[in-house]
């Protein structure tokens, strides 16, 4: 009994991991940019699936030239999506709201193109890693611990990179104050699309990992969205560590409610839990706006 | 000083010309289109999606309320009234344990008992959730629609038909007059004497004090607060009421397909309606109207095409956002200012 609990536990842990560095890719737009992406899970299953046909066409790629091909191909998805879409309604009012609706439109179209190119067949990508590590009496799965390790180095660079970096802290400045950033002399426009590439590059990433557990489908990246959506909404938007936080929190009751009771029960418990601790925090654990 | 608020009174209430046109122009449609055609089908459904995009759009557009759960109301008036209205042996037979809830209710009961449900529900997410910022909101309806999808499935004891279809819902019925599904003519003209009583409250709702607090709202937030309107309150009661006016919607859609699936919460239907929202443009009532119309007959038209009628459907929305962002309500109001200063120019020639 204690043996399975563990092991549930330590399930949550690493889906957690993973759903992390999917609500950092929505929360450090949000909180840079202001916008929200509803394109967002169509992006991430969109990544996804070119990984699989990565696989599916060359033998001899491997998950690090999965990483290595795609997460160029993904920021560069992003920049233009900022280009084209949200920077001309960057300039009107109600810029927000008609943004969101815009990356609604877009995700309809992606989850259109994939449907159209890969059919609506569930596919799946091969395991990271095949083999298991015995500590004492038990033995943890080697891809859930390659996925964990994958997705805590994610956050680690993106935190440094934002604390350290020359562009990620134009990127923090545009978010604390637009203005002053650009009295200053930041170039506004191109940090929203570099974050706009960052975070489509952090979909990309979460996407290919999630695949590489779950079946990829063409309207699957909408449940994605939206438990991304909850585990930023519980961190505090904009808010880094609350969104770290809020997945540990997430992914483990998760695993528990998936092995307890089933896993429709998971968004039920999830909009409890959200709604329980907006009515107490309403901003989120560690929310800023 | 009576009779000028009798005036105002009347200047806020008088329903405008476009409506009767509008009505005269739907009266007659089954004459055109043939009685008893699809194509009559197809705008029954478009003024059931007509009503809902309304009560979607108060919420949004006017209330400021940035609410995803317009189809989660929908769908929970709809199964309300269905398990209600349904006789308890119809429900033994389609799986159910428990017949509590089979009352087998007159239609015209069940249909008002499932708005009062979805009522509730809203009232019971929009007390926690109206305090909140705008994305939080958007966040907290749209887990309501994803959790409901588990609730129906889970529920198969009590009868909602968990994964599979609750049926044997009876066909409306008032007076000894009944509407069974073939009837398409007569559940066209109960549909369209629904749907203008939900048009006529929506303008109701907007020309009210209710609608100028919103609109003092939205102009100046600080100042309106400062004198003491409340938005929560009234941020409230409108969450309720929309979801009052979808949840009957949702009821009379029952009654007319006499079965329902879990394919009402998927993502086609609510981003349909969601189209059609933002294509009539945001605060804009009534050009979601137009657009349920356009949007129901072009879906229609699409069907065929498969897999680009989403394709087709995303790239309307991205440019219209960007070309028009007032939506069709935004076009007609250029297109009409244009016309009126290409006259106004014209005349001005004509002087000189």
């Amino acid at each position: 009994m204690v043996h399975q609990l563990i092991e549930v536990f330590l399930c949550g842990v690493t889906i957690a991991a993973v759903y992390a560095v999917a609500a950092i890719g929505l929360s450090l737009l949000y909180g840079v940019s202001q916008i929200f992406n509803y394109g967002y899970g169509s992006l991430l299953m969109l990544m996804a699936y070119f990984a699989w046909l990565l696989f599916a066409k060359f033998s001899w790629v491997n998950y690090g030239l999965a990483f290595l091909i795609l997460i160029p191909i993904a920021f560069l998805i992003g920049l233009i999506i900022d280009g084209a879409i949200a920077r001309p309604l960057r300039r009107r009012e109600n810029w927000q709201i008609t943004t969101i609706l815009a990356t609604l439109g877009l995700g309809i179209m992606v989850d259109g193109f994939i449907l159209l190119f890969f059919g609506p067949y569930g596919k799946s990508l091969p395991e990271l890693w095949g083999g298991g590590i015995d500590i004492g009496a038990y033995t943890i799965d080697g891809s859930r611990l390659v996925m964990l390790l994958i997705s805590v180095c994610v956050v680690i660079v993106v935190e440094r990179f934002l604390c350290k970096s020359r562009y990620g802290m134009n990127m923090r400045a545009v978010s604390q104050d637009m203005v002053g950033a650009r009295i200053v002399g930041l170039r506004i426009n191109r940090v929203f699309g570099y974050t706009f590439g960052l975070s489509t590059a952090l979909a990309g990433v979460s996407g290919v990992l999630l695949a590489s557990v779950y079946m990829l489908s063409p309207e699957g990246g909408w449940a994605l969205f939206i438990k991304g959506f909850v585990v930023v909404a519980l961190g505090g938007v904009g808010s880094l560590r609350g969104a770290l936080y809020a997945a540990l929190i997430l992914g483990v009751a998760e695993s528990f409610i998936q092995w307890g009771i089933g896993p429709v029960w998971v968004m039920p418990f999830w909009l409890m839990i959200l709604i329980a601790v907006l009515s107490v925090r309403p901003r989120g654990l560690l929310g800023i706006r | 000083m009576g009779s000028d608020r009798m005036k105002t009174l009347i200047a806020k209430t008088r329903v405008p010309r476009e409506y009767f046109i509008f009505l005269g122009v739907a009266l007659l449609l089954p004459v055109f289109v043939g009685f008893n055609g699809h194509l009559v089908h197809i705008f029954i459904m478009a003024f059931i999606w007509a009503i809902v995009a309304c009560n979607w759009n108060l919420m949004m557009g006017y209330a400021g309320i940035f609410s995803f759960g317009q189809i989660a109301f929908f769908t929970i008036g709809a199964y309300a009234t269905g398990i209600l209205t349904r006789s308890p042996e119809a429900a033994v037979a389609a799986g159910a344990s428990t017949t509590v809830f089979f009352l087998g209710m007159p239609p015209w009961l069940g249909i008002l008992a499932g708005g009062i449900v979805a009522a509730a529900v809203g009232f019971l997410i929009g007390l926690p959730c109206l305090r909140l910022k705008g994305i939080y909101v958007a966040l907290v309806t749209f887990a309501l629609h994803e959790a409901l999808i588990a609730f129906i499935i889970a529920g198969r004891p009590i009868g909602t038909g968990g994964a599979t279809n609750l049926t044997g819902i009876p066909p409306f019925s008032i007076g000894g007059l009944v509407f069974p599904t073939v009837a398409r003519t007569q559940w066209y003209y109960l549909i369209l004497g629904i749907g203008f009583l939900m048009f006529y409250i929506t303008h109701r709702v907007i020309h009210s004090s209710i609608g100028s607090a919103f609109v003092a709202l939205r102009d100046a937030e600080d100042y309106a607060k400062s004198l003491g309107v409340d938005d929560y309150k009234y941020k409230l009661i409108v969450f309720t009421l929309s979801a009052l006016l979808t949840g009957i919607a949702g009821g009379f859609y029952a009654h007319y397909m006499q079965i329902l699936s879990l394919r009402l919460l998927g993502l086609d239907i609510f981003l349909l309606v969601m189209i059609m929202v933002i294509i009539g443009g945001l605060g804009r009532f009534p050009g979601e109207v137009v657009a349920a119309f356009v949007f129901t007959y072009l879906n229609e038209l699409l069907r065929p095409l498969d897999v680009f009628r989403a394709i087709i459907l995303g790239a309307i929305v991205i440019v219209t956002i960007i070309l028009a962002p007032g939506g069709f309500a935004g076009i007609f109001k250029s297109v009409a200012s244009h016309i009126k200063r290409g006259f106004a120019e014209r005349t001005l020639d004509s002087k000189q």
